[in-house]
């Protein structure tokens, strides 16, 4: 099936009544997550994967998928009109986005920031189209030595684009993979760190552990923080035009935003919060009066917002095309996929084309809905900030607890859930960013699993790993990536020294 | 001092997950057992581990250095207990009234709702999370002695 095909099918399936009402669904409760500082896409994806059980895979996944790129979308309102970034991907937003609030150009931020975020979207989904099939194309090569050295190469990339510390990045990795090993291995069935418990044999599920690190953490630091009012500025419908200097300004940075968004969006990473952070860089650079940045810059606003929306699409190409998650979020899209019998990887755009053309499809789709939500409704989407904090903190506290208890009907996963969530408040206390300890429970196992056959295959020889050229290519990434920056300072440093000082 | 209390802890959990990983079948590399991956991590835990206590011993920060604001601790411990109460309780007096007590601790404890208020939000959110989870989803959410 080639992509227009591919595409007039996957519309053919998204377009379907229950389908459209997902996507609309997902995207509604992604911009209201959004919209909320406290539980984020992460955290919400993982409460509502349970209720998804009843649905069809491809119903379960357009509407996780709509909470996911909804979110970016719902983040920019609060940024722009209370300066309280939704998301982390939306806290470059609120620099010059509250700026423009200030000085009664709410509107037409709010509307530059939909319109980029459409735009992105949009072209993000033709990314994914074009990109997925292709790597899964390439991807029907890869044996089990490739599939280990991208997992490797994906969790070095991470450990060093996360922010803070790499071994603090690393200590979050082999926990991950340590909680990956908890239950019956998967070759001989042996029974590891189960301490007797026959419902630890089954392993710990990721969805409490998604829950814990995100939502429950976030609502103890919520709960410490206390009950706090912001000041929400107005905006009227009449405000939401920007002038045509405006647009003008916007129109390039939209476009930098999109591809460089989905560009980042490729790689392992917290790619949303990057995308932002390159693009306001980048768009600073380029701009021939950079001492506006800061101060209400609508090129601070369009950039950024198209970036975060594009690396949304950017991250579903390795999900879809090789069946490997890059971040938390499609950690829990690869879950629904396992949870509902699909397997994951290269042939799923063959064996499964109602799946990957329908929810590339109803990305479209709920871009479009986005659109039309944001812009008219976005009074009513601030007032939910009306909310108080309390209510709002219990509510997810107790859907966190019932989502946990529905994964299996076991008090166990309430207890990791708790667990986890402790682990997460002291993460956060310590600034440190849990996401690769995510994608190492979800890899650790595909990593186990592949390289012991790659052990197998070669009869004990590692060196297989090294002597098969996409393997070794993926395995000296990861470690450019990560022996690369600090050879490079060190070089700096080494020639400061040794240059002729001037008298 | 704190980073060398976290990373001391840190060291610790790896040393026992090493140790209990070395009781597992090990195999050999051309066939690896249940125990040859768990080791590998442990190691590798271990000498991240050990790597950052080294840091932290010699004063230099490896993480933000935590703080908590006045009072403030009064409402995360609230919010555990209430979490662990949770969890406890369930199983015995069911999922309705654990809800209920849940929900009206928070919401007095956060400051969210007056007395009245929060009975009333309480029960209300029990019956209708009871009623869509339970009922409607159909998951087997223990009713208790009631």
């Amino acid at each position: 099936m080639g992509p227009l095909e591919g595409l007039a099918y996957g519309f053919a399936v998204a377009l379907t009544p229950a389908n459209l009402f997902a996507c609309f669904l997902g995207v509604l409760i992604g911009t209201i997550v959004g919209v909320l500082p406290g539980i984020g896409p992460v955290g919400a994806m993982a409460l509502l994967l349970p209720s998804t059980f009843t649905l069809s895979p491809t119903t379960a996944l357009i509407m996780l998928a709509g909470i996911y790129y909804g979110s970016m979308y719902g983040g920019s309102t609060t940024s722009i009109l209370v300066n309280v970034p939704g998301e982390a991907a939306s806290v470059v937003t609120a620099i010059d986005g509250y700026q423009m609030a200030r000085k009664g150009r709410a509107g037409a931020a709010l509307a530059v920031s939909a319109v980029g975020s459409f735009v992105a979207g949009s072209l993000g989904v033709v990314g994914v189209m074009l990109f997925a099939t292709w790597l899964a194309d390439a991807a029907l090569q890869f044996g089990p030595p490739e599939y280990f050295a991208l997992a490797l190469a994906g969790l070095a990339v991470l450990s060093r684009l996360t922010g803070g510390s790499v071994l603090v990045a690393f200590v979050m990795v082999g926990l991950g993979l340590a909680i990956g090993t908890v239950g019956m291995e998967p070759i001989s069935g042996y029974r590891r760190y189960t301490f007797g418990s026959v419902q630890l044999s089954q392993g710990l599920e990721l969805v409490p552990i998604i829950m814990g690190l995100y939502g429950v953490a976030e609502v103890l630091v919520l709960a410490e923080a206390g009950l706090r009012r912001s000041e929400i500025l107005k905006v009227a419908l009449r405000e939401l035009f920007p002038t045509r200097e405006e647009w003008r300004r916007s129109s390039w940075p939209i476009a930098r935003g999109s591809v460089v968004g989905f560009l980042t969006g490729l790689v392992p990473g917290p790619a949303t919060v990057l995308a932002t952070f390159i693009s306001y860089t980048i768009e600073r650079r380029l701009s021939k009066t950079p001492e506006r940045f800061g101060t209400g810059a609508i090129e601070g606003v369009a950039g950024p917002e198209a970036a975060n929306n594009g690396a949304t699409a950017g991250a579903m190409v390795p999900l879809l095309s090789l069946g490997i998650p890059f971040s938390p979020a499609t950690a829990i899209l690869l879950g629904a996929l396992v949870i509902h019998g699909i397997q994951p990887g290269p042939l799923l755009i063959t064996n499964q084309p109602a799946v990957f053309w329908g929810v590339v499809a109803s990305m479209y789709i709920g871009n479009f809905l986005l659109l039309i939500l944001n812009l008219p409704l976005v009074g009513a989407f601030v007032s939910i900030l009306r909310l108080p904090q309390p209510v709002l903190s219990t509510f997810v506290l107790l859907l966190c607890l019932v989502g946990a208890f529905s994964l299996s009907n076991s008090v166990l996963d309430l207890w990791v859930l708790v667990g986890m969530g402790l682990l997460g408040y002291a993460f956060r206390k310590l600034s440190i960013d849990p996401a690769p300890l995510i994608v190492a429970v979800v890899l650790g196992p595909v990593m186990e699993k592949t390289l012991r056959q790659t052990l197998f295959m070669a009869h004990g020889d590692w060196r297989l790993l090294v002597l098969r050229p996409l393997s070794l290519a993926l395995l000296l990434v990861g470690v450019l990536v990560l022996v690369g920056p600090p050879l490079a300072a060190a070089l700096r440093r080494r020639a400061a020294v040794s240059a002729p000082v001037s008298p | 001092m704190r980073d060398r209390v976290w990373t001391l802890g840190v060291l610790a959990a790896s040393g026992a997950y090493l140790a209990a990983a070395l009781t597992f079948p090990l195999g050999t590399v051309a066939r690896p057992g249940p125990g040859f991956f768990p080791v590998g991590v442990g190691v590798f835990l271990c000498l991240v581990a050990a790597t950052l206590v080294v840091a932290a011993l010699r004063g230099r920060g490896v993480a933000a250095v935590p703080s908590l604001e006045a009072g403030a601790g009064g409402r995360v411990v609230a919010t555990v207990a209430g979490l662990v109460g949770f969890c406890l309780l369930m199983p015995w007096i069911g999922y309705p009234v654990c809800a209920f007590l849940f929900v009206a601790l928070l919401l007095r404890r956060l400051g969210g709702a007056g007395r009245f208020g929060a009975v009333i939000t309480a029960a209300l959110s029990a019956i209708v999370s009871y009623y869509v989870f339970g009922v409607v989803l159909g998951v087997p959410l223990p009713s208790g002695p009631f």
